[in-house]
């Protein structure tokens, strides 16, 4: 039983994590009501890929073997990590405007359809962590024999989900004492933070699956340093931090150099966009000087 | 015809109850330690081009729980789960994790590694730790 909760809860907090720095980044921003149903409908897909995905997993149908399957977790983490600095560069270009555009009728579908963003994460998210925690409630499931155990079993499960549940509303709780400026920068950064997680296990599983058979120079696999004595990413802080922020506690030349191309071509393309906004608005600026 | 047909079952009878045979005997398993102080290789006809080490997933037990490896080579893991449950094999300093149904198998490339240690567990018992023990080689 205890099991039961423990993985429940812990397999979907990660979700629920996810899903939370969504909503509050969404939350107070214009437009965020439209979002939440795309935030919600990304859920549900999400269980259906949950379990999808779990049918592979135990063997029902076999349309993913193990290369391909590879190949579609690490397509689908690079997607997801794509997304998010497109989503934060998105909000950051609209986020001004929309208000305006919202109250004026002037909304075009080209701007909703944006929020397909945040549709896909919160489904790769559920998706991900769900159809692990699909595959071992169902594994559990057969194991047992007499009405009791159903029964310990069901309550098990909704103690788990009930627990993530609640750390999850004490997180959203303190995200209202922040103020708002300092909210949107915070989740913003958290966003991008996580990008370069999923970023970096999509590079994990490229490096362990199909580049395997290749050996890259020496330097790519030797371990940079060693903290794991001070926080170690298998103990369930670490391994919270890994999944959110990329933290790892003994990385190789691989990790640093994968999440050093992230964050470049991260602030190159963020910078990249301040300036473009920057050269428009001194032509905006010229321009009326000139009338 | 029969005869040749009795023949080859029986040819097919003797050859897997050897194989059979052979997958059981211990010798073939990690859990045992070598002359040269590291872990059993085990000898899978599926893989043959890498040193291949055998971790087995048994309810939360991790057979064995400490592996020792030579460093700075690439070997490949086979990870079943023998017990009754699903398990999951994760490591995120060996950035792995797969999910295994009861009875299921995988196979992992780990990359070369070096001389350290690094933790390995099932994520669904994460109270039992097993750890890979990497050692130079002399």
């Amino acid at each position: 039983m205890g099991q039961i909760i423990f993985v429940v809860c812990r397999e979907s907090i990660e979700a629920l994590l996810v899903i939370g720095i969504l909503y509050a980044w969404m939350n107070g921003r214009p437009g965020a009501q439209k979002g939440k149903i795309w935030l919600v409908a990304g859920i549900l897909a999400g269980f259906g890929l949950a379990g999808l995905l779990t049918l592979t997993l135990i063997g029902v149908t076999d349309i993913l073997g193990g290369a391909a399957r590879d190949w579609f977790e690490i397509g689908m983490l690079t997607f997801a990590s794509i997304l998010i600095v497109q989503m934060v560069m998105w909000m950051r270009a609209h986020g001004r405007t929309m208000k305006k555009d919202l109250e004026q009728g002037l909304e075009k579908s080209t701007q909703s359809s944006n929020w397909w963003g945040v549709f896909f994460l919160a489904m790769i998210a559920v998706g991900r962590e769900g159809s692990e925690t699909v595959m071992f409630l169902y594994g559990s499931l057969l194991q047992l024999d007499s009405f009791a155990s159903y029964v310990n079993f069901f309550v098990a499960a909704a103690i788990g989900l009930a627990l993530a549940m609640i750390l999850f509303f004490l997180l959203q709780i303190g995200g209202k004492y922040i103020s708002w400026k300092w909210f949107f920068r915070v989740t913003e950064t958290m966003l991008l933070f996580l990008g370069a997680a999923l970023f970096l296990t999509a590079a994990g599983k490229l490096l362990g699956g199909p580049l395997a058979v290749t050996d890259l120079p020496a330097w790519m696999y030797s371990t940079v340093w060693d903290i794991s004595g001070v926080l170690s990413d298998s103990s369930v802080f670490g391994g919270l931090l890994a999944s959110l922020f990329a933290y790892r506690s003994q990385p190789i030349g691989w990790d640093l150099l994968m999440l050093g191309v992230y964050w470049v071509l991260v602030l190159l393309v963020l910078r990249w966009q301040l300036r473009g906004r920057e050269s428009q608005a001194k032509r905006a600026a010229s321009v009326v000087e000139a009338n | 015809m029969k005869l040749i047909g009795v023949f080859f079952l029986s040819l097919l009878c003797v050859l897997t109850t050897m194989k059979v045979w052979a997958a059981e005997s211990g010798a073939q398993k990690s859990t045992q330690i070598d002359a040269n102080g590291f872990s059993q290789q085990t000898h899978d006809p599926r893989y043959t081009k890498l040193p291949t080490y055998l971790i087995e997933m048994k309810d939360g037990a991790l057979l064995p729980a400490e592996l020792i490896v030579p460093a700075k080579t690439k070997f490949r893991l086979v990870v079943k789960n023998i017990g009754s449950k699903p398990a999951e094999f994760e490591s995120n300093q060996l950035r792995q994790e797969k999910v295994l149904f009861m009875g299921a198998n995988t196979s992992l490339v780990i990359t070369p590694l070096d001389v350290g240690s690094y933790d390995y567990y099932d994520d669904f018992a994460p109270a039992a730790r097993g750890k890979i023990t990497v050692k130079a080689q002399d």
